[in-house]
């Protein structure tokens, strides 16, 4: 049943597909209609229409002696108009006066000489609004069927600014910003091989976003960059204004899963680093978020200052960011299987303790951990989209006000104030935000199995993500490579980071996808 | 279908975790209860035997690489008898599914939580086992990997822990009954052994060339006996012979007992062995019973089985015994023949038999593949 439903989605997509490529066949059917006219009116006319009367198209005519006539059209918005007058319009009146002196005549296309970067002579209307959308000056002739299309980028853009989500003390600081040409800079200064391969691909039927595929030539993998190439080949979607609607149009199949199978970064050095180990990187126009393939979970537990410290500290804290990471999904759950269904394990004392705070509280420990859970998720909620200085309040209205209220009036027993904070404060550890989102969504599974089941609900839980996690795959490479399938050499940079003169080999050997078991 | 490949390792791991899991929990009581203080003469009596199973498991798989038990069996002895040992060993294997799920379960509902209902603990833990079951024997295979060590580290940290409570002298006399209690001992403990006959399902799909299978399976049985040496010998050591025999989990009682400073009744190590361990052996029971079935009937695929099979497990395992105490009464008594008969003796007729027909074949002059000769016999 449910997959004759999908059959059907299916069959209706095609069709829409099929809808949305007809209007350009029909266009190209014509030739004539997308070729540039001989008239120069009626090309401008066609133009203003496309862009609208009003548009922010600027049209510059230019008078060229006896009645022959140039224009050059642009976007205001794209250009940088300075770059225009020195390098187009300055040079087109000079060449103009010369000619029009000797000759009386305008001078064939493609002896006129501009200075910008790129000159291409254009013939179609399809040509010249790519080019006009890229930030392009065209120049158009009387009585020409070609014109000409001039780089003058411009527009604002942000510069490249320190990261602001993946902090380091020590390491470089730069991070990526939303122009592509910037970004791949960033890398190439980096990585300064020609073996650096940049592949640029556009996507997006709307959008038309340039994205580029990075990877180093011989450490990816063949068959890696292919999966790569054909899975964004096969994108088709309208928009794409930020990584992550490829990161879900290009992840595994992997059926429903909280974790993320690609990983994101906001940090050149990151996906520079990544490039060294033989992973493929992705970056799209308009957004500082780069993605890196395959990923597996323990490269979410990496901070990159692993790799900026001296390695025995490295090794201390990834030690300590993996159990704060394990933490954070089980603490909670571990709390009320102990103190529901197996009192006897805590120390006297403590227990006498615990159960004289837990006097007057009315509710199952189960709940008063799950309220306290959810009220932290709020108040976390509450705070990131809140102006900094109203965040201030919010964490203090929370964490004093809240915490300690709700305690003094009965409502929840202080231990389990403990438990829900020590959980929050570890879920901070975790380096990669999305692993954490997912690490927050799995404690509440756990909470629910251990309010049920006691310790082997725990267990169950434990065994039912592991299981779960030995299902996933990024780009064929296994999610929990290389603890299992064990791969001793990948040992050295997992829990312990060893010293760079002996982490030098790691590169090559790191990543061989498609090598199950 | 995809296809499925593991590690040699892998597997191995997988048979190590479905023979101890039950075996520390169910069978370690039952041999006690034969053999009292003399429990560690089994461990030296169990090696022939032990070690003439793995041989005859792993030199099956040896000569017919890449087919299961059931795939094969019709080749060696014909077609009709093949399809009657496989049903057989397909029954000798739910039997044994049956006996993990409901000692599983006991486990729970004896010493843990006394007022949950059995089902609920099957229905746990069979519905893990189907969803590792279901996504492929890789999937089950790398949970275990990375379960199986940290069983072991608990497992090793709860013998040395438990190791200033021992007492050797507990150890003495020695054979004070007599030499057949200890046989009786051995013989439970080789028919727990028998359940090795399951990596049949499994060594197809080990990645490794078929060659080595004999040594590793042979590697992994001593494995197997060394894992047993603790737990026998703990509970006589610390509680002594009598009172070692009343207790119905006597490896779980001395978790238990462990005392760590202010840490005590780590009855969550407990959980945690036996939920881990009863996982791996579970899934892996319900996946050979699954793959077999759909290789005795010709279905192209095991998983529509999965659960079906889970589900006869469930009211099979309550059905099986109306309370523990026979269960445990069927492991010492019976137990030992059934298995050995099953484990060790009918996978050794067959060897016989293939070997057997191997050398006629080569007699005949053919020199060529084992398996090309045994599939023109039957046609």
């Amino acid at each position: 049943m449910y997959k004759k439903l999908r059959k059907h989605k299916r069959v209706e997509h095609r069709e829409r597909q099929s809808e949305k490529e007809s209007p350009p066949q029909d266009a190209t059917d014509s030739a004539d209609a997308t070729a540039l006219l001989p008239d120069l009116q009626e090309n401008i006319k066609q133009f203003s229409e496309r862009f609208g009367e009003k548009s922010d198209l600027v049209v510059r005519r230019m008078n060229t002696g006896d009645d022959r006539r140039a224009v050059v059209l642009y976007l205001e918005c794209l250009t940088d108009e300075t770059l225009i007058n020195d390098f187009v319009i300055q040079p087109l009146q000079k060449q103009f006066e010369h000619w029009s002196v000797e000759r009386h005549d305008l001078p064939p296309i493609r002896e006129i000489h501009l200075s910008t970067n790129q000159l291409n002579v254009v013939k179609s209307f399809e040509e010249c609004n790519e080019h006009l959308i890229k930030g392009d000056c065209l120049v158009l002739f009387a009585d020409s069927r070609e014109a000409l299309a001039a780089s003058t980028p411009g527009g604002e853009r942000r510069a490249v600014a320190e990261a602001t989500n993946e902090l380091v003390v020590r390491g470089p600081r730069e991070a990526f910003n939303e122009v592509l040409q910037t970004n791949l800079g960033l890398i190439r200064r980096r990585v300064r091989t020609p073996n650096l391969q940049v592949e640029k691909i556009m996507i997006g039927n709307l959008s038309r976003t340039p994205a580029a595929i990075l990877y180093i030539h011989n450490l990816a993998g063949d068959k890696l960059v292919n999966e790569v190439k054909s899975r964004l080949a096969k994108i088709e979607i309208d928009g794409v204004l930020d990584s992550q609607y490829l990161e879900e149009m290009i992840e595994d199949r992997n059926g429903y899963t909280p974790f993320p199978t690609i990983f994101n970064t906001e940090r050149p050095d990151r996906i520079s680093a990544g490039l060294l180990e033989g992973r493929v990187a992705i970056l799209v126009e308009g957004t500082p978020v780069g993605l890196l393939v395959p990923a597996t979970l323990p490269m979410f537990l990496y901070a990159n200052e692993d790799y900026y410290q001296r390695y025995d500290i490295a090794t201390f804290l990834r030690l300590l960011r993996t159990g704060t990471f394990f933490l954070s999904i089980l603490l909670p759950g571990f709390y009320i299987a102990v103190l529901s269904y197996h009192q006897e394990m805590i120390p006297t004392p403590l227990l006498i303790a615990f159960t004289g705070q837990r006097e007057g509280v009315p509710f199952d420990i189960a709940v008063e951990v799950a309220f306290m859970e959810m009220t932290f998720e709020i108040l976390r909620e509450a705070g990131i989209r809140l102006p900094k200085t109203i965040g201030t309040a919010v964490s203090i209205v929370g964490g004093l006000v809240l915490g300690q209220a709700a305690v003094e009036a009965g409502f929840v027993a202080s231990g389990t104030v403990i438990a829900v904070s020590a959980t929050a404060i570890a879920s901070f550890c975790t380096p990669a935000y999305e692993m954490a989102i997912a690490a927050r969504l799995l404690r509440f599974l756990i909470i629910s199995l251990c309010a049920v089941l006691g310790a082997f609900g725990f267990f169950f839980g434990i065994i039912l993500v592991v299981a779960h996690l030995n299902t996933l795959r990024s780009f064929g490479e296994n999610y929990l490579s290389p603890i299992v399938p064990f791969k001793r050499s990948g040992w050295r940079d997992l829990l312990v980071r060893v010293s760079w003169r002996r982490l030098r080999g790691h590169a090559e050997e790191n990543i061989q996808p498609g090598e199950n078991a | 279908m995809e296809k499925v490949r593991i590690s040699l390792t892998q597997a191995q791991m997988l048979i190590i975790t479905s023979i101890t899991a039950s075996g520390h929990l169910l069978f370690i009581p039952a041999i006690l209860n034969h053999t009292g203080r003399d429990s560690w003469l089994c461990l030296l009596l169990v090696v022939p035997p032990a070690l003439l199973i793995a041989y005859t498991v792993s030199s099956l798989a040896r000569m017919y690489p890449g087919q299961t038990v059931i795939e094969y069996l019709p080749l060696i002895v014909g077609k009709l008898p093949g399809k009657l040992f496989a049903v057989l060993f397909l029954f000798y294997f739910f039997h044994h599914a049956l006996l993990s799920v409901r000692g599983f379960g006991e486990f729970f509902t004896i010493a843990i939580t006394p007022d949950t209902p059995i089902l609920v603990y099957f229905a746990a833990i069979l519905s893990l086992a189907v969803y590792a079951v279901r996504n492929n024997l890789e999937v089950l295979a790398r949970t275990n990997q990375l379960f199986l060590p940290i069983m072991i580290l608990v497992g090793l940290s709860a013998s040395i822990l438990t190791h200033k409570d021992k007492d050797f002298h507990n150890f003495q006399p020695i054979l004070e009954f007599g030499f057949e209690p200890v046989l009786q001992g051995t013989l439970t403990l080789a028919g727990l052994y028998g359940s090795f006959l399951l990596m049949s399902m499994v060594f197809p799909y080990v990645s490794r060339d078929a060659k080595s299978f004999k040594k590793s399976s042979l590697i992994t049985m001593i494995i197997l006996i060394v894992m047993f040496a603790g737990p026998l010998t703990g509970p006589v050591a610390v509680y002594g012979p009598e009172r070692s025999i009343g207790i119905s989990f006597p490896t779980f009682q001395l978790l238990r007992d462990i005392r760590v400073g202010e840490l005590q009744r780590l009855d969550v190590l407990g959980i945690l062995l036996w939920s881990l361990g009863s996982f791996g052996k579970i899934s892996l029971y319900l996946y050979s019973i699954s793959l077999g079935l759909s290789q005795l009937f010709g279905l192209k695929d095991y998983r529509s089985l999965v659960i079906p099979v889970a589900a006869l497990i469930a009211i099979n395992s309550l059905m099986i015994s109306e309370n523990f105490l026979e269960i445990y009464r069927f492991l010492r008594d019976t137990y030992p023949y059934y298995s050995n008969f099953m484990g060790l003796l009918l996978p050794l007729v067959v060897l016989l038999i293939a070997k057997w027909r191997e050398r006629s074949k080569r007699k005949d002059g053919g020199d060529g593949d084992v398996q090309e000769t045994a599939q023109t016999q039957t046609g």
